[in-house]
């Protein structure tokens, strides 16, 4: 693996979903972590550093907003672009106040998800 | 003005038809994303394909069954919000529970698994009708899965069952082996208009016992 390689964190509770853009990215050269809840992706964050993250809101157990909160307490600099079929203001609101760096509404085009993600 | 119905039972009905709404187009949402993740993954496969490499016929025969089946299935999520939205449209028909009770299901599948619950369905090979208002009916047994969600421990398995005939069916929900009590569930006005009760039922679940069903229009 090269140092340029980019690392990219996918959490969201639909294991197919996560698997499909994590072929999509790993085909754009990126290295892909997956995790379908909350605590899978805190482990994650506490193993190794990311360069994005993309966060599902609404999960069961521990929800986007929970683990966004902690995801910024393991990782202030954490990169995280919430992604979600919940389209709701409130919800943008507390996510970008919890320090997400962006709001996506799904279905996403991976390009511009990758261009708010880690291309800035 | 006021509503009719007066202004709880009003707002009652209205959140409920907003949390049902809200979910289930989520839930679309969920199917269309992967319809489009899975387009994505056919144009990366055939720019590669551009590029020089290889296609495999297998991987896009593969792709395009995915995305049939997700489009099968949010159709049939579609389908089920249409019935939802039609009952509103009369005040007082014949129900067949049965397929109310699937409506149901399909409907609350996702408020469940938010609580990793799976919702399971057991239906008679015939079941019983009642005449009431449909979104009645799908508003009483809103109110006693959310009062029997409240009880059950997360992961717990929560099914369904339509027992007994006419004139008095039953919808009973049983969440493994935990011993519902009779607590929460449907307010007593909405019991009235369905001239149904609420009961412990022998084996430690809760049943919504209906009927005998009005044979006019339901008091809304």
């Amino acid at each position: 693996m090269s140092e340029q390689t980019k690392r990219i964190l996918l959490v969201d509770d639909r294991a197919e979903f996560v698997a499909i853009m994590a072929e999509r990215l790993r085909q754009r050269g990126y290295e892909v972590g997956m995790a379908t809840d909350g605590p899978a992706a805190l482990e994650a964050v506490r193993q190794q550093r990311f360069d994005g993250v993309v966060l599902d809101l609404v999960m069961p157990g521990m929800d986007g907003i929970e683990t966004l909160t902690r995801i910024k307490e393991l990782d202030p600099e954490a990169r995280v672009i919430v992604l979600t079929g919940h389209a709701s203001s409130q919800y943008v609101v507390q996510a970008l106040a919890l320090g997400a760096a962006d709001f996506m509404v799904k279905p996403v085009d991976i390009d511009s998800l990758l261009a708010r993600l880690v291309e800035d | 003005m006021s509503h009719p119905l007066g202004d709880n039972q009003a707002r009652e009905q209205a959140v409920f038809f907003g949390q049902v709404t809200a979910s289930v187009t989520h839930e679309i949402k969920n199917h269309l994303a992967l319809i489009n993740e899975y387009n994505g993954l056919l144009a990366d496969l055939l720019a590669a394909h551009a590029r020089g490499r290889e296609l495999d016929p297998e991987r896009l025969a593969g792709l395009s069954a995915e995305v049939r089946k997700q489009v099968r299935q949010a159709g049939e999520i579609v389908g089920q919000l249409n019935r939802f939205a039609h009952s509103v449209d009369s005040e007082s028909e014949e129900v067949d529970l049965g397929e109310l009770a699937a409506t149901f299901t399909a409907l609350s599948a996702r408020r469940a698994l938010r609580r990793r619950m799976e919702l399971k369905l057991d239906l008679p090979a015939t079941a019983p009708s009642l005449v009431c208002q449909p979104f009645l009916l799908l508003l009483a047994c809103h109110s006693l899965l959310e009062a029997v969600l409240e009880a059950c421990p997360e992961g717990a398995s929560l099914a369904i069952g339509l027992e007994g005939g006419e004139p008095r069916p039953r919808l009973v929900f049983h969440c493994g082996e935990t011993d519902l009590a009779r607590e929460g569930g449907p307010p007593p006005w909405l019991l009235e208009n369905l001239n149904a009760s609420l009961e412990k039922d022998a084996s430690g679940g809760l049943a919504l016992v209906l009927g005998p069903g009005r044979t006019g229009p339901a008091q809304v």
